[in-house]
């Protein structure tokens, strides 16, 4: 069936038509109850993710640890009062209630380690019944100047005080979503009783836990403000653009159709909603504008010119059906390429996309023209719009100044590559957050007052069993985390040779000169096990020694790290070793660590992808095109914009994080619809109407020059409200998706043209040469 | 002598209770009735001198022993005095741990390290750590005293892995505000009052722990020992396994072996 012959059906059974669209959206959102929502960031990694697998093991070792982190700020600035270690001690004993919590920490429940003769007493540095001027002074000395809490649980200068919870969760993806929720629901609770009960002290909360419950919440609350504001933006654009608001309306249904379709689609293929996959429906919503604008654009000119609307309707069905389908085809592609990306989200908001696109077109090519043919439309003929003025002055300005534009063009594409090499990739998670948000506000002032949020893990290994005890292994463990104590940014190590050298100090008579590693093996292991038996539920060292007494966990707070940073101070950290202790060669684990290889390894495994991606949509244009020599020249407009937009970025920004592994497969899907249009149009002009190369290029400014403009701006416009997503994989993904469709218009428009006369000059060279 | 009149006593309380039952017992009375009975099937014994080995599990799969022996001595009107001795690994070997369980108040702790040659007291009222590192609280493990709980009797059900004996199930809540629990479930056989299983409760109440045992073996004809038992962490999927290997009842031992100065020469 030929287009037209498909668009004479619909207009004839338009009814049947819009019932049988309307019946596939339905059948679409009969997925839409699979759809499942999951607040975990590990989802970022596939699951043969090296450094995964490195903390899976550590974590199966020693326990799943996960965080929530409370700061506690009296308005006095001194934690040291009565008062302040009233409320802390208090939310300490009340935070142990906090679902899947293992452990409380904090400066009232330190184990306090001292002697008395022969008696060891082992008790809670702030006990329970009334608290004294004595017991907040003695509570100060001890906690200031104790390794294993300054820094950790208290700043140095005793202002603010932390509470660590320690959650496991359960390992079950689904399970530990659930727990996210309900965690936090508890600790906010909490937060609302503390305000109310203690005026006085400000409390911060951040911690794994939080901002893992953040990915979602933030990202939920986008989808609230950004989805109106982009229905109201494609509303305008496409009201303008078509100079109706029937038609504005239609391009709107028709978008909200498309996006109904690809939830139940996403539904039926289980896709689990998070802080990326959520991005779909405004993604696709953007989309579909242009498939809408240029069928209604084309009916409407039809019409304009004295055609009567059903035969406008078939015509534009006839002149669009196919460059639609081709360019939803290459845009699918694109985004499918997304398939090899390591990172899941990213995978299956490519799938999402992929199937939105071609549900996008079903709508726009069944519901759209039967609509378009039962809605009544009127148009008033005028003889020439500002719109076509423009176009021929642009065509004009081309022509006129190609030698000027193709040299000062690829000055400025070289210039733009250059800044490539400005590219910082960096995935700080803790940074995800814009600064509107409380996790990130509370973050900050966690990490600015008190400690850091990112950390590196390592589990050290003493290579037999129980040989953790061992003096030498013992001292080496304290001179690695001596080491790692002098680097920038590290500010606290936990490490058990500080719990050892504690109670060697406190069986000594609290002499300061036995604050050091005991002399033997026996030593060590022996006030191991008084410790054990003396402390409280929950505060044992079974999290961080394994049960063969064969390994020990060390824990190295980083504050304020770019991701750089902290792979440098692991590398530091292994070179380091393989200089002075060979024999604890281990490399640095948590997921601070793997969030700081994800842009590389993404980008890694998207290389491949986007070069199908590439490979398939050549072969797409070739075949639409028909033409050899022009599908391979349409590569360089395709090609250039994302490395150009990486080059700007590289400039202005530097920084940016996963979003790029996926931008450059991404938008070619997209910016090779404006040189399907635009090449379709100058070769009909040279083949069917035998133009020159001159008059083709005006010919396709005239045809499609203000539809590609439109439909860009749409799409640049509803880039630049995802933009302003909280959540700065989308806005990264947002802002240089929308710097690439910029830059591909301009190709098009001032490079492309230029390249094809020169082109098609020196094909005619060669010609005049071989006569 | 005293024994038997504690167990004239006992008998006369029982069979007061019994009858009492009939007309109108509540949960809690019968779950306290229960522990006493139970509690007084293992009256008598005198002492015990036994040797275990603990095999320590993580969710990795690998495992650590720890071998140890302990001696217990029957106190009359106080909790049980009793001595852990550690044996294996090499650098805990001697140590010792003498405790004097009371039913009020916390115990009483000694600890001998051989590294130091030294008895140190233990002054802490939390006996909730990790036993060596195993999934074994140090609460678990001693002398599990009538008076340190409540209780109350849930139902009667078939024994968890033994369908054929009927078990009862009941509810204890400790009364040490320090515990790492806020109850334990157990499951004990009606016929002899053999725990089977017993589910541990952390403070939120959720369930922690998992302890199972079993190979119960029977002493002078009357007390009966479980020789497996096998304890797993829900949260952390660590497990704890101790073999007893052998168990000698009425051995001999008396007070006088039971103190600071006789901790340092035990082995």
């Amino acid at each position: 069936m030929t287009a037209r012959a498909y668009g004479e059906l619909i207009v004839k059974r338009k009814w049947l038509a819009l019932l049988v669209g309307l019946l596939f959206t339905v059948f679409c959102m009969g997925g839409l109850s699979g759809l499942s929502l999951n607040p975990d960031n590990r989802i970022f990694f596939s699951k043969d993710n090296p450094q995964l697998l490195a903390l899976e093991t550590l974590e199966r070792t020693y326990s799943r640890d996960d965080n929530v982190y409370l700061v506690l700020a009296p308005k006095d600035k001194n934690v040291f009062s009565s008062n302040s270690l009233a409320a802390v001690r208090e939310m300490t004993e009340r935070l142990w209630q906090t679902p899947f919590s293992s452990r409380v920490d904090s400066i009232s429940n330190f184990q306090w380690t001292r002697s008395d003769g022969d008696d060891v007493v082992i008790s809670n540095l702030v006990e329970d019944g009334e608290i004294t001027t004595e017991i907040v002074n003695n509570a100060r000395l001890v906690a200031l100047d104790e390794p294993l809490i300054r820094n950790l649980l208290v700043d140095s200068d005793g202002m603010v005080t932390g509470i660590n919870i320690n959650i496991i969760m359960p390992e079950d993806p689904i399970a530990s979503g659930g727990a996210t929720i309900e965690i936090m629901k508890y600790i906010r609770d909490e937060q609302a009783r503390f305000a109310e009960k203690w005026p006085n002290i400000d409390l911060y909360v951040s911690g794994g836990v939080p901002l893992t419950l953040a990915f979602t919440e933030v990202s939920m609350s986008d989808i609230g403000t950004l989805l109106p504001l982009t229905l109201l933006v494609i509303f305008i654009i496409a009201g303008i653009a078509l100079r109706a608001v029937t038609a504005a309306f239609l391009t709107a249904l028709i978008a909200i159709l498309a996006v109904i379709g690809m939830m139940g689609a996403a539904g039926y293929m289980g896709v689990i909603i998070n802080a990326v996959t959520s991005n779909a429906p405004l993604m696709l919503l953007i989309l579909s504008i242009a498939h809408c604008v240029h069928i209604i654009n084309t009916q409407r000119l039809q019409m304009r010119a004295g055609v009567e609307k059903k035969e406008a309707i078939i015509e534009s069905m006839r002149v669009n059906l196919k460059p639609v389908f081709i360019t939803s085809a290459t845009t699918a592609v694109g985004f499918l390429s997304m398939h090899f990306s390591d990172s899941p989200p990213f995978r299956e908001l490519g799938y999402m996309l992929a199937a939105g696109n071609l549900i996008a077109f079903v709508n726009a090519s069944v519901v759209l023209p039967s609509l378009l043919a039962i809605l009544p439309a009127k148009v008033k003929p005028k003889k020439t719009y500002f719109s076509q003025r423009m176009m021929e002055r642009l065509s004009d300005f081309v022509i006129e100044k190609q030698k000027f534009l193709l040299s000062i063009s690829s000055v400025v594409i070289v210039g733009l590559l250059i800044g490539i090499s400005q590219i910082k990739l960096d995935d700080t998670w803790t940074t995800y957050f814009g600064e509107q948000f409380d996790i990130r506000s509370h973050s900050d002032f966690l990490e600015d007052n008190l400690t850091g949020l990112n950390a590196i893990e390592y589990s050290v290994p003493a290579g037999v069993e129980g040989g953790i005890n061992n003096p030498e292994y013992l001292a080496n463990l304290d001179k690695f985390a001596d080491w790692y104590r002098t680097q920038e940014g590290v500010n606290h190590v936990s490490v058990i040779s500080d719990t050892i050298k504690r109670l060697n100090k406190a069986m000594n008579g609290d002499q300061e000169s036995f604050y050091k590693i005991p002399e033997s093996q026996e030593l060590a292991a022996q006030y191991l096990l008084l410790y054990e038996l003396s402390v409280p539920f929950g505060l044992d060292l079974n999290s961080s020694i394994n049960v063969s007494k064969s390994a020990t966990r060390m824990t190295v707070a980083v504050t304020h790290a770019s991701s750089a940073h902290i792979r440098e101070l692991d590398e530091k950290a292994q070179v380091w070793l393989a200089d002075n202790i060979p024999e604890f060669k281990t490399i640095g684990s948590g997921l601070s660590v793997i969030f700081a290889h994800l842009s590389e390894r993404n980008i890694h495994s998207m290389l491949f992808g986007s070069f199908m991606a590439l490979v398939i949509i050549s072969f797409i244009l070739i075949f639409a095109l028909k033409s050899l020599p022009i599908g391979l020249l349409s590569l360089i407009p395709n090609l250039f914009p994302a490395a150009m937009a990486f080059g700007l970025w590289g400039y202005l920004v530097g920084e940016v994080g996963i979003a790029i592994a996926v931008v450059g497969a991404m938008t070619l899907g997209i910016v090779v619809d404006d040189t399907v249009h635009f090449l379709s149009k100058y070769l009909r002009a040279r083949k069917e109407l035998n133009k020159s190369p001159e008059d083709a290029t005006r010919y396709a400014f005239s045809t499609v020059g203000f539809a590609l403009f439109v439909t860009s701006c749409a799409l640049i416009g509803g880039f630049m409200i995802l933009a302003s997503s909280g959540f700065r994989v989308n806005s990264d993904l947002a802002q240089l998706s929308m710097i690439t469709i910029a830059f591909a218009l301009l190709a098009d428009f001032l490079f492309l043209p230029p390249l094809l006369i020169k082109l098609e000059n020196f094909k005619n060279n060669l010609n005049k040469v071989k006569d | 002598m005293k024994i038997f009149i504690k167990l004239v006593v006992s008998i006369v309380i029982i069979s007061i209770w019994n009858i009492s039952s009939a007309l109108a017992e509540t949960s809690e009375e019968k779950g306290l009735r229960l522990a006493v009975e139970a509690d007084l099937t293992g009256e008598g014994f005198r002492d015990t001198v036994s040797k275990s080995q603990m095999t320590l599990r993580n969710a990795q799969g690998e495992e650590s022993i720890r071998t140890f022996s302990s001696k217990t001595l029957e106190m009359e009107n106080d909790g049980d005095k009793s001595i852990f001795i550690f044996h294996h690994p090499k650098d805990v070997k001697g140590t010792a741990i003498l405790t004097f369980t009371h039913k009020s108040g916390p115990d009483d702790q000694w600890l001998y390290l051989p590294a130091l040659k030294r008895v140190k007291r233990i002054s802490s009222d939390n006996k909730s750590g990790a036993f060596v590192g195993s999934e074994f609280a140090y609460e678990d493990l001693s002398s599990q005293e009538v008076e340190k709980y409540t209780y109350k009797w849930i139902e009667d059900v078939p024994c968890p892995g033994d369908e054929q004996e009927m078990c009862y199930v009941s509810e204890s809540y400790p009364e040490d505000k320090s515990s790492g629990y806020t109850r334990r479930v157990s499951w004990v056989d009606i016929s002899e009052h053999r725990a089977r299983k017993i589910d541990y409760y952390d403070r939120k109440d959720k369930l922690l722990k998992t302890l199972v045992l079993s190979d119960y073996k029977q002493y002078l004809g009357k007390f009966w020992n479980a020789h497996t038992l096998k304890m797993v962490n829900h949260n952390t999927s660590k497990e704890t396994d101790i073999a007893i290997s052998e168990t000698e009842y009425q051995t001999g031992l008396k007070d006088s072996d039971f103190n600071r100065q006789t901790l340092k020469r035990v082995r």
